[in-house]
């Protein structure tokens, strides 16, 4: 969460734009690895993650900070985009071409190849999951977020997103194993 | 493989900074929202509506003031009885003969009593009676 977070919505409620870039910056690059991770297309993800914060942009006079934090707003319009985008293509989750300069960006990756054959091998894996279980895995265990949080950002109870965790997590090892 | 640690590395990736910043300024600068428009035009939808309505104003005593006014009552009068007259006029020929074209014994006979029978043939009266009808 940003700090003065609050303020910070209320003034881009009230259009300064200052305040909503800085909701920007904070935000738009877990709301990218999340639509890239359900997408796996750079340009795909740019272009959905451009479309999630101008909608949010948009809509931001009409927010009601209803004790849900900022982020599962933005996660919210992120994946009715996302499914819009496979409604769009007409396809059925298929599992895309592997994009190698996503991880060219990445700073810290190792260099190793068994560990970025490893990395491929779990994107893949993770794109053929159930988007309820993407979205839980890329919650938990990519953007870290607490229990709380991702409760909170899925619209579930805590006890409702452990087990879904577990579900998730025990599905794509299922695929990983598999492939 | 540790799922986990893996899953955890793809927090290393981050949007491209030359998309990001290009977005960012779309975002902000490329759209503008309903309620900045609403917030800035406000003064603007008041000058606006206020300068039409001087307009409806100025339009509607320009038009009393001169044109119609200048009219004379009575021949206005005059003129409204005289399509009244008119209309009743109409109505009247339509109530004469509401059937149209239909000749009723009652029509015959009084078109008979009206001609003069003696003095015409056979089809002279047919004929005479067609015209009536018709």
């Amino acid at each position: 969460m940003l700090e003065g977070e609050r303020q910070i919505i209320k003034q881009a409620k009230d259009g300064e734009k200052d305040a909503f870039g800085l909701l920007y910056d904070h935000y738009q690059p877990q709301i990218y690895r999340f639509v890239l991770l359900k997408v796996g297309k750079k340009e795909e993800a740019e272009d959905i993650t451009h479309q999630v914060f101008l909608a949010a942009y948009e809509k931001m006079g009409g927010y009601a900070d209803e004790g849900h934090p900022f982020s599962s707003w933005l996660y919210e319009i992120a994946r009715n985009r996302v499914t819009d985008h496979y409604r769009a293509a007409k396809a059925d989750f298929p599992l895309p071409e592997t994009e190698s300069e996503i991880f060219a960006v990445s700073a810290g990756l190792p260099d190793m190849v068994d560990e970025h054959f490893d990395m491929e091998k779990v994107r893949g894996a993770l794109l053929t999951l159930r988007p309820e279980y993407q979205d839980v895995i890329i919650m938990r265990f990519v953007e870290e977020l607490s229990l709380q949080e991702a409760a909170d950002n899925l619209g579930k109870s805590v006890g409702a997103v452990k087990l879904l965790q577990y579900r998730a997590i025990q599905a794509l090892r299922n695929i990983i194993d598999l492939s | 493989m540790n799922l986990l640690e893996n899953l955890k590395q793809f927090k290393n990736i981050h949007p491209d900074p030359g998309f990001s910043a290009d977005s960012r300024r779309r975002v902000l600068g490329g759209r503008i929202r309903m309620q900045d428009i609403f917030r800035a035009n406000v003064p603007m939808a008041f000058a606006t509506l206020a300068l039409g309505l001087l307009f409806v104003f100025a339009g509607t005593r320009f038009f009393t003031g001169g044109q119609v006014a200048g009219i004379d009552p009575r021949s206005l009068r005059a003129e409204a009885q005289a399509i009244d007259i008119q209309i009743q006029l109409t109505d009247l020929k339509y109530s004469s003969s509401p059937n149209g074209n239909e000749t009723t014994p009652a029509n015959i006979s009084g078109a008979k009593s009206s001609l003069n029978v003696e003095s015409l043939g056979g089809d002279e009266i047919d004929s005479a009676l067609e015209a009536l009808s018709d």
